[in-house]
């Protein structure tokens, strides 16, 4: 089946629209062409158009599938990307107070010097209040809260100094009991760090 | 490419052949996605790396003083006990509670740090004040990754 070549071209056609009459002669032009025949030919068979839908939808198929994993695979690196920035964000947070901190109030090395961990830190920061740092497991928060030496309820900062951290564990050690292990993980990803405090 | 007089359009062939160049154009681009990911995995052992050298760095100030001297590459995972990486934690009252990384206790933190291979090793020159270089060192896909951190640690 032709899907073009289907009616005579123009140029056989009589002024009149009826078709060329055939020659005095006799001879044996056709008023009309025989469908298919070389010369007039143009467009495509319907077993070309199948065919090249039928490539078109594998390549479709093939590249569509190919998107949609790579489309996976970079959410699954923005993810592990936002984890990163999340866990250097609070890391750097903590650090920032801790590390001009007096003294640490909780948790203390053991009676035979070993390390002790805890996921809550309190320690008296460089102004003397009492701050403790804290890990919240159902929104995967670290919170920092200030403890009034004195009567009063502690007071919890209206923002968090970290989300996204499935857990966090503070490790005191050395006889001072002034240097602090962080150890943050979120989703599978560990980040360690310590800080010492350094002032008296 | 026409075969026959007067007919137009485009062979199977063509067709094939068009499929061939474009997979080859595409093939490169395949790796486009694989590049990103292995930099995000780059980044993540590299923040590792830096938070590692930093703990090194804070627990040099509470050793004492001559007990800071070169020290040899060591594994983190199933490390000796150096008091910086193992024991890691200790959610107990003695030293017989404490957490080491090991496949056992930490298999998390384990599995990556083995994955990895990551080591530690100092390298100090000097004697008042030391000049100790903290060398973090892993592997990353069959290469030698390093990152380097100079403190300088003075007599107390």
């Amino acid at each position: 089946m032709s899907v073009a070549a289907e009616r005579p071209p123009k140029d056989r056609l009589a002024p009149g629209g009826s078709p060329a009459q055939a020659p005095a002669h006799g001879g044996s032009v056709p008023a009309w062409p025989a469908r298919g025949a070389a010369g007039h030919r143009e467009g495509f068979t319907f077993v070309e158009l199948l065919i090249a839908a039928g490539l078109l939808t594998l390549i479709i198929g093939i590249v569509g599938q190919w998107f949609s994993s790579q489309r996976q695979y970079q959410d699954r690196i923005t993810r592990l990307n936002d984890i990163q920035e999340n866990l250097r964000q609070a890391t750097f947070n903590i650090a920032k107070e801790l590390k001009t901190g007096r003294q640490v109030i909780w948790p203390r090395v053991n009676a035979d010097l070993s390390p002790r961990s805890d996921t809550v830190l309190v320690f008296k920061n460089f102004r003397g209040a009492i701050v403790a740092y804290y890990h919240r497991p159902a929104s995967q928060e670290v919170r920092r809260c200030v403890i009034p030496n004195g009567p009063g309820s502690p007071a919890d900062d209206a923002t968090p100094l970290g989300k996204g951290i499935a857990s966090l564990t503070f490790t005191t050690m050395g006889p001072d009991n002034k240097t602090v292990s962080i150890h943050l993980t979120a989703e599978g990803v560990h980040h360690l760090d310590a800080v010492r405090l350094v002032n008296e | 490419m026409s075969h026959q007089i007067g007919r137009q359009g485009i062979t199977l062939l063509e067709i094939i052949l068009a499929m061939v160049i474009l997979t080859i154009a595409i093939v490169p681009m395949l790796d486009v996605f694989g590049i990103s990911g292995r930099t995000v995995a780059k980044s993540q052992n590299l923040s590792m790396a830096v938070g590692l050298a930093h703990k090194i760095a804070q627990h040099l100030i509470t050793l004492p003083y001559d007990a800071i001297v070169d020290k040899a590459e060591t594994a983190l995972a199933d490390g000796p006990e150096d008091g910086m990486f193992n024991p890691l934690e200790n959610p107990g009252t003695s030293a017989a509670d404490a957490v080491k990384i090991t496949a056992a206790q930490l298999p998390e933190l384990h599995g990556f740090l083995k994955k990895y291979h990551v080591r530690y090793s100092l390298d100090v020159v000097g004697d008042d004040p030391k000049d100790v270089k903290i060398l973090i060192t892993w592997i990353e896909q069959g290469r030698n990754m390093l990152y380097s951190l100079r403190v300088y640690v003075s007599r107390r």
